[in-house]
């Protein structure tokens, strides 16, 4: 066992409401200058939609990701022979059209328009080149509650029928907060050939050297989820850093922080590095469980001995205990990875949306009687959809996880109307009475503190170069030549 | 996508943007109570002039009712005070700016 220690967040979707508050806080603080103005490390997308950049997840065209190959991985795109040919040009990687084309407006000329009849107008241009933009034709969230248009959203890759689009009434959308998944075996750090990427030892967080990088974009190309991006004006990779200069005071990322419908949950899991290859070399349908097998129980002593053997710190065992995190992801089984087919093993969790609310079965007693899995069949966003987002096409978890969660708002219902509680329903989605009460309190009244524990990284007890290489990448080779 | 358009019936006429959605009922257009009227916005082909906001379409029509007088709540006063005296819903004809 090789324990190790990783920063985590869970969204729970069905809170999100597309306010964007996250994307903006993340731009003020860190992308707000020249080069970076198209960069949003954090994005809303509106679902079923292509996302930004516009059909992300189409690894056909993209090719990102992890290939599990004849009992071991490779990257989707690259090899020795690709690598060399690539050096200088990357076909593979998004271009402005895929992003889109970084406007502002021309304030100015409405207070220093000359005299005219009519009041002036603040015209569109461009924030690379300058000229004027008649039509702007794309943003970081193109389809913002348009899901329902045959222009972006009959294009989501997983969408199986696009048609659904087009009929009025039938049509259902949630939101997908997206901030880079800081993966336990990420593409990005893979096929940097400068090595100028590198998962960070105490908390797992993915950065990238800006001293180091020479800018051949490889790691924009291998990042399936499209999580790095290329600054055009310093000519160097950027990505989301985790808000680590506030992660380690002990302050939860900007983000979350900012986080209106308070759907973000952030705090620490343990997991166990030396299972990290063998559960990616699963099947598809696996491999949500096999994401869950790789998390350790921090209660576990054998895991809180090896924990400390790499170096965490008591603070950060502790954590790990209170982690909301651990109790969505793997202690409740009710947040999922997002494309975990990618096989970078994500460290991003997601909670299905429900929506829209089932009012005719929010009745306990109809539960019952049709069963909770039926009740499932009658939501109306389709499970294979959400199962090709959440869970490499395997309905069966995601359907479990939605069980869950109607279970859990059938109890409360019950509860709050003073209505007799039928036990079996909870028993049946696998939870439990104290279990819904404390998902209650997480998912609605709880504080801060609750949803976010964040422990600091002691730099005054520790120096972090001293506890360097003791954790960090999972399946990743020693480094040399021909190896 | 974000096609400048016009949109006018006999009682004015509004230029902004427009997007097709199967959010919205076949045969329908929906306008949000504040448009744009300062970033990327036209000029009108039909007035030359930069047209009017959502409230140029619509025009206010009082029943008898709503002149009886009295108390505030029985009378017509601009910005909804008393019994609302205009609806919104009107037919207009919605075209392509070219140009």
């Amino acid at each position: 066992m090789d324990v190790r220690a990783q920063l985590v967040m869970v969204f729970h979707l069905d809170k999100c409401i597309g306010c964007h508050t996250c994307s903006i806080s993340c731009k003020n603080i860190w992308t707000d200058r020249r080069g970076a103005e198209y960069m949003w490390w954090n994005n809303v997308e509106t679902r079923p939609g292509v996302g930004y950049p516009k059909k992300w997840e189409d690894q056909g065209t993209f090719k990102g990701g992890w290939v599990a190959d004849r009992g071991s991985l490779r990257l989707r795109a690259l090899g020795k022979g690709p690598t060399l040919l690539n050096m200088f040009f990357q076909p593979n990687m998004p271009k402005m059209e895929d992003y889109y084309e970084p406007f502002d407006f021309d304030y100015g000329n409405l207070y220093g328009a000359g005299e005219g009849t009519d009041q002036p107008v603040a015209e569109a241009f461009s924030r690379i080149s300058g000229r004027k933009i008649e039509t702007i034709q794309g943003g970081p969230n193109w389809d913002d509650d348009l899901s329902g248009s045959q222009l972006y959203a009959a294009k989501d890759v997983n969408l199986e029928e696009s048609r659904i689009v087009e009929e009025y009434g039938k049509m259902f959308m949630h939101y997908l907060p997206r901030i880079c998944n800081h993966c336990l075996n990420p593409a990005c750090v893979a096929s940097c050939p400068s090595r100028a990427i590198y998962k960070r030892g105490e908390d797992g967080v993915v950065l990238v050297d800006q001293n180091v990088c020479k800018g051949w974009r490889f790691c924009t190309s291998a990042c399936p989820y499209k999580k790095v991006y290329f600054n055009w004006d310093s000519g160097k990779a950027e990505k989301c850093i985790f808000c680590f200069p506030r992660t380690e005071t002990g302050q939860c990322n900007a983000c979350a922080h900012s986080c209106v419908g308070r759907i973000r949950y952030v705090g620490v899991l343990l997991y166990d590095a030396e299972k990290v290859e063998e559960a990616l070399l699963k099947h598809d349908d696996q491999l949500v469980e096999a994401h869950r097998a790789v998390i350790l129980d921090p209660r576990d002593s054998a895991v809180r001995d090896g924990a400390r053997k790499n170096g965490v710190s008591d603070l950060w065992l502790e954590a790990a205990v209170k982690s909301p995190v651990y109790a969505l992801v793997k202690e409740f089984g009710l947040a999922l990875p997002l494309h975990p087919e990618f096989r970078t093993l994500p460290m991003a969790y997601y909670i299905p949306s429900l929506s829209p609310v089932l009012s005719t079965l929010g009745d306990s007693h109809e539960l019952v009687e049709h069963g909770l899995f039926s009740a499932v069949d009658t939501l109306r966003a389709p499970l294979s959809y959400l199962a090709s987002l959440l869970s490499g096409g395997n309905r069966e978890v995601v359907a479990e996880v939605l069980a869950k969660l109607i279970a859990l708002r059938s109890f409360m219902r019950a509860r709050n109307l003073q209505q007799p509680m039928d036990d079996g329903i909870l028993k049946k989605a696998g939870l439990d009475e104290a279990a819904a009460v404390r998902l209650y309190r997480l998912f609605t009244i709880g504080g801060y503190g609750e949803r976010n524990v964040i422990p600091a990284q002691q730099r005054e007890e520790q120096d972090p170069y001293t506890r360097k290489g003791a954790s960090g990448f999972g399946i990743l080779k020693k480094a040399g030549r021909g190896r | 996508m974000n096609d400048p358009i016009e949109v006018y019936n006999a009682n004015g006429v509004v230029v902004c943007r427009a997007n097709v959605s199967s959010r919205i009922p076949k045969g329908a257009a929906v306008m949000y109570h504040a448009p744009e009227r300062t970033l990327n916005i036209k000029k009108s082909k039909k007035s030359g002039r930069r047209g009017g906001v959502h409230n140029s379409l619509s025009r206010i029509r009082l029943k008898p009712t709503l002149m009886l007088g009295g108390y505030a709540q029985f009378s017509y006063y601009f910005n909804y005070w008393g019994p609302t005296g205009v609806n919104r819903d009107c037919y207009v004809i919605v075209r392509k700016l070219g140009g």
